[in-house]
């Protein structure tokens, strides 16, 4: 086995390094990837955003602890019984039943945090998962394997969720997240097929065959290193539909009742009849999907530019 | 001497760059007649289809004439206004692409897409008209009549070119620029397509600049044989000229690669060093200098003046006319 | 290949993929808590009607006789009784097709046509501001949570400015007018439509802006411009005419792939406006617990989103020479 440092460097082409040599390799891919990604002005500006929006999230369980007043569930204001606009106890004024709204809007963040990103992760997995298995397996696997993601693409996701609820009952808000991540793994698994297909005639590939390594070795110890930033990118696509398909389903009031998500917000504007009267408590919850929609997809189009020269430079030299 | 239908002088076009202007072309002049035809030679990167694009002024946007003079029909094409040039392109020169590229809308149908050429420059015709000078074009290069109504992937690479030659004719040009025609098809029909330039170009007395890389392509159909290499044009000559007495040392090596079944393996003796450097110009120097075996101090560190071997034969070579 | 005979294949798929969701919902349904029966069956129902539904519907019989009536009584049409409205569901559901269908198929082609006739000169303007304006609003646009999007655009054009009606799709006092023409009730009905159109197309025209500009400017490098160019084409026809109909072609097919991201607000803009769509009428019938009707709605819109599949399949097939011959 020749001796890795004595290699010609070139990252695609050296042989399975141990553990260490993997790990500082990765540590500067990533380095020499965020130098790029600083210079992106629309990267920036997304990252900022998601920052801000982390800071809601983090800061959603300070009010409550302050005073239990302020608890976006039960906390009830005793001097407030209705909906009234910002003022210096309520920021951004009280719903319906006298909660407060900017505690709501912090724990809305959290939500979707806690929803978009677990969604996504699940959705990676499995499409990351089984987009490597077609692409590397091929033939009938593959085809029965797309065959299934195409089906499965065409399915709006808002409704299979609905008639679940309608034959299961109030849904969880993990199993809204669990459902949400099995529709939408098949736009990511395509993308890992194809990147899987061109990955699986290059040397080091063939290398690894020749000396014995099982499929599943190469599949997770050598394919899975090279999709992972394609992966990574998609997930951020991910997020911005889980996070609006679970405010769709709040807002139509089929989310988790026990969970205050901007959709939820924007459901009891609507039902309660407030949506003319109290812009204050209409306004917040929108504008916020909308800018944690435009942050994510920042953030995902600069990981783009950033990750998009790096794979051409890697095809050449591997 | 009958005025010449273009005369080229001294035209160069550059690229800008980073560091200033870049020249792909160099000082080139030349000229082609009535009913002649000039086939420019060389290696790609050598200019000769900037050339064929400076002319139409259909250069990249990072492109530009940088000086120099084309005359044409009397009108000086590099000052004219890009109204009149718009007015100029397929009516008075045309061009012949290469087939393999996409040169034809693959959703029009090809009809359509020569008619348009007509309609063009012709408004006045009635769509009558137009219809009757298609089908005759598309009699000319012989594809059969109900072949108008398709699309241009139903063609083979052979037919395609032929469509893009009736198309080229359209609007009946005095001048076509060929560049590249022939490269992407096999050698049959290569032959087939070469004749029929060759027919159209005499019958209907039209000039021809034909671009290739190829000098046994040229020397097939061309009048008169320009050699280029590296941005500047080294020798220029009637095709006889050119071929039996190759003044300058690249265009013997090029004449010497010419394998011809009748011959005795070709002398690729004179083939020395690395092929020396291509694309834009270089400062200073004969660009051929580092494949040359009789290369002096004096090539190295200048470009000859042009030398007369004849009347209609130049050379631009330090040593040409000696005999080595 | 020939088109009659792709589309028949496509339809043979679009079968095999419907009856696959039908099995699922099938084992879903007897899946669930609670008693598959009453499921179907109202409960306030007389007990003649509900045994005679019973038996109509198989459901006292083993489950996979059940299994074969239902596939049996799908293809008849019969898919229950609605336990709100007291009509059988496909009755109920037929009526809503239609407006479901106007108010989605015209919020389709507008904002496809808007998105390319957009994107068309914003990559022929590739740099200016024009260019810069049109990304960014596209971006911001695709960026709107729509029911929130739409409870805006009622409470400013509606609400605030007057302009448009605040809820549904006719005037009751219009419908019902005995002497009001077809164009009185056919403007009415657009009158209402205005608002959800608008929010419709604001949502969606923006990827397809995106799109289309993206794809002129891979099509601009490609060798027959050059040609147009060469024959003394000016830049508008260029633009218009050889450079945008090959660029409009990955347009379609992104129509396509968002079909069922479109189902979804379709659904969502029914709700919002009210608008009587079979939408609208599935999230009616799950707040309510009206199995049938929800079932039934959510199979009536899966066959619709499939066909709109092939629908929009062939117009590609129609509009790309190279694969129709």
């Amino acid at each position: 086995m020749p001796n890795p440092s004595t290699f010609s460097g070139n990252p695609g082409s050296r042989p399975p390094t141990s553990a260490v040599r993997q790990r500082s390799r990765w540590v500067e891919r990533f380095l020499d990837g965020w130098s790029v990604y600083r210079k992106n002005t629309i990267g920036r500006i997304g990252l900022t955003l998601l920052g801000l929006f982390g800071l809601m999230a983090a800061a959603s369980y300070i009010p409550q602890w302050v005073n239990p007043i302020y608890h976006p569930m039960t906390g009830v204001d005793p001097l407030i019984s209705h909906s009234t606009g910002p003022s210096l106890q309520h920021w951004l004024g009280t719903d319906y039943i006298g909660r407060d709204i900017f505690s709501q809007l912090l724990a809305g963040a959290r939500v979707a945090f806690m929803v978009g990103i677990s969604s996504a992760l699940i959705s990676i997995l499995f499409g990351t998962t089984i987009g490597m298995v077609a692409g590397y397996a091929g033939r009938r696997t593959d085809v029965v394997l797309m065959r299934l993601a195409d089906m499965i693409m065409v399915m709006p996701t808002l409704l299979v969720v609905l008639i679940l609820s309608a034959l299961f009952g109030q849904l969880n808000i993990w199993v809204i997240v669990v459902v949400i991540a099995l529709f939408r793994w098949p736009g990511v698994a395509r993308v890992i097929r194809s990147q899987t297909l061109s990955l699986r005639h290059r040397p080091f590939i063939e290398a690894a065959r020749v000396s014995g390594a099982s499929h599943l070795r190469i599949i997770f110890r050598h394919i899975l290193p090279n999709v992972m930033p394609l992966a990574l990118l998609y997930m951020t696509f991910r997020v911005t539909s889980a996070i609006i398909i679970e405010a769709a389903l709040a807002f139509l009031g089929f989310g988790d009742p026990g969970t205050v998500s901007w959709g939820m917000m924007l459901q009891w504007v609507w039902k309660t009849g407030h949506m003319f009267q109290a812009p204050y408590w209409l306004l917040p919850p929108g504008i916020c999907i909308s800018l944690i929609t435009m942050a994510f997809y920042m953030t995902g189009r600069a990981m783009d530019d950033v990750l998009d020269p790096r794979l051409r430079k890697e095809e050449t030299q591997a | 001497m009958t005025t010449a239908l273009l005369e080229v002088d001294n035209l160069s076009i550059g690229y800008r760059t980073t560091t200033g202007i870049d020249l792909a072309v160099d000082g080139v002049s030349f000229r082609v007649d009535r009913g002649g035809s000039l086939g420019l030679v060389g290696e790609s990167g050598c200019g000769k289809t900037t050339i064929g694009m400076g002319l139409m002024r259909l250069l990249a946007s990072n492109a530009r004439i940088v000086s120099g003079q084309v005359r044409f029909e009397g009108e000086d094409l590099t000052t004219v206004s890009e109204e009149r040039m718009r007015e100029i392109r397929w009516r008075r020169i045309s061009m012949i692409f290469q087939a393999a590229m996409n040169a034809l809308n693959p959703v029009h149908r090809v009809q359509d897409q020569i008619a348009e050429a007509i309609i063009t420059h012709e408004p006045g015709l009635s769509s009558h008209a137009v219809a009757h000078r298609t089908r005759s074009l598309f009699e000319l290069v012989k594809i059969p009549e109900d072949r108008l109504q398709d699309y241009p992937h139903q063609f083979s690479g052979g037919m395609r070119q032929r469509v893009i030659i009736a198309m080229a004719l359209a609007c009946n040009p005095s001048l076509i620029i060929a560049d590249e025609p022939t490269t992407a098809l096999d050698v049959i029909v290569q032959n087939q397509i070469l004749r029929a330039i060759g027919t159209f170009q005499k019958e209907m007395n039209i000039g021809m600049i034909f671009i290739s890389h190829d000098l046994a392509v040229v020397a097939d159909v061309c009048t008169h044989i320009g050699v280029m290499h590296a941005g500047s044009l080294v020798e220029y000559g009637l095709r006889q000229e050119v071929l039996d007495c190759p003044g300058h040392p690249y265009t013997q090596m090029l004449v010497n690669s010419l394998l011809t079944l009748s011959d005795e393996p070709a002398d690729l003796s004179s083939l020395v060093g690395p092929t020396g450097t291509n694309g834009p110009a270089m400062s200073g120097g004969c660009p051929v200098h580092t494949m040359c075996q009789n290369a002096t101090a004096a090539c190295r560190r200048e470009q000859a003046d042009w030398v007369a071997l004849s009347t209609t034969h130049r050379v631009r070579c330090q040593h040409a006319g000696e005999q080595p | 290949m020939g088109l009659k005979r792709f589309i028949l294949r496509r339809l043979v798929e679009i079968a095999v993929i419907f009856f696959v969701i039908m099995t699922v919902l099938f084992i879903l349904f007897r899946l669930a808590p609670g008693d598959p029966v009453s499921r179907m069956v109202d409960p306030s129902m007389t007990p003649e009607d509900a045994r005679l539904l019973m038996e109509s519907m198989g459901l006292d019989q083993p489950v996979w006789t059940q299994y074969l009536y239902y596939l049996k009584n799908a293809a008849t049409g019969n898919m229950g009784v609605s336990f709100h409205y007291g009509e059988p569901v496909t009755h109920i559901l037929l009526n809503r097709l239609p407006n479901t269908m106007l108010l989605f198929t015209t919020s389709i082609i507008i904002s496809a046509l808007l998105g390319v006739f957009l994107g068309k000169i914003a990559a022929w303007k590739r740099g200016e501001r024009t260019d810069t304006l049109m990304t960014i609003g596209a971006l911001f646009c695709h960026t709107l949570f729509l029911p929130w999007l739409a409870l805006i655009m009622i409470w400013f054009f509606a609400y605030w400015l007057g302009w448009f009606p605040i809820t549904g799709m006719v005037s009751p006092d219009v419908w019902i007018d005995p002497d009001a023409g077809f164009v009185v009730k056919a403007l009415d009905v657009l009158h209402h439509m205005a608002l959800p159109l608008m929010t419709l197309v604001l949502i969606h025209f923006g990827s397809y802006l995106l799109v289309m500009r993206s794809s002129m400017l891979e099509t601009l490098k490609d060798d027959y411009i050059l040609t147009a160019r060469a024959k003394g084409l000016d830049e508008k026809t260029i633009r218009d005419h050889h450079a945008a109909p090959n660029a409009a072609l990955p347009v379609v097919t992104t129509v396509g792939l968002s079909l069922a991201f479109s189902i979804n607000g379709g659904a969502l803009t029914e709700t919002v406006f009210t608008w009587p769509g079979l939408g609208r009428e599935l999230v009616f019938a799950v707040s309510h617990a009206d199995y049938p009707l929800a079932q039934a709605a959510f199979l009536l819109i899966a066959i619709v989103v499939l066909l709109a599949n092939l629908v929009v399949d062939v117009l590609y097939a129609y509009l790309d020479p190279r694969i129709r011959y």
